[in-house]
């Protein structure tokens, strides 16, 4: 079932090798080759992150969690991996603006998904102390 | 197993380029060969554009509940 795993390592360690030339003779075939490296790992990860998900979300049901907390940690995580894969690409072509800005993005979504969250402690807080 | 059909048709489309590439440099047609280069490098990046997208799309699809 984890046969995935060196079958990734080992493709990820060949094409280091070639990223290492690319880098001095064709920067743009190096980005694109990392680009599709990436998307294809991913791709291939998507169907294990589900499946752990899923286990994940039985679990909090068995325990009554309620999804209004279980949602935004799952929601905030597959935000957190799309910023990071974009920004870690352009920070390896040398884009820090372009990453910077990305992550910035991220951060802001990320903020509007705990926005309930926050709102529910301030109200739990407001409730304690009797406002 | 994992699907790596595009990281071989990458590397075969970015052979192919490099090797016309160095024909038309030495057939002293340096503006063709800057286009070539670039022509490939823009049928790459649509490739790569529809996986992102896909996986934009997965990814959606898993970390909503």
């Amino acid at each position: 079932m984890m046969l995935w795993l060196p079958f990734v390592v080992g493709m990820g360690v060949v094409l280091t090798v070639f990223q290492a030339h690319f880098r001095e003779e064709q920067p743009t075939w190096g980005v694109l080759v990392a680009i599709a490296f990436a998307t294809t790992i991913l791709l291939a990860l998507i169907p294990h992150f589900q499946a752990t998900f899923q286990a994940l979300t039985i679990l909090a049901r068995e325990a009554s969690v309620s999804s209004l907390y279980l949602s935004p940690v799952l929601k905030t995580i597959g935000v957190a991996y799309l910023t990071s894969f974009g920004a870690q690409i352009s920070r390896e072509a040398g884009e820090e603006t372009i990453s910077a800005l990305m992550e910035l993005a991220g951060k802001l979504v990320i903020l509007v998904i705990a926005l309930p969250l926050l709102q529910a402690v301030l109200y739990a807080l407001f409730g304690i102390l009797g406002y | 197993m994992t699907d790596l059909s595009p990281i071989y048709r990458i590397a075969g489309l970015g052979i192919l380029v490099a090797v016309l590439n160095i024909f038309l440099v030495q057939a002293d047609r340096k503006e063709q060969a800057q286009m070539l280069s670039l022509a490939g490098v823009i049928i790459v990046l649509l490739w790569l554009v529809q996986m992102v997208g896909q996986l934009f799309a997965d990814v959606e699809a898993v970390f909503r509940w």
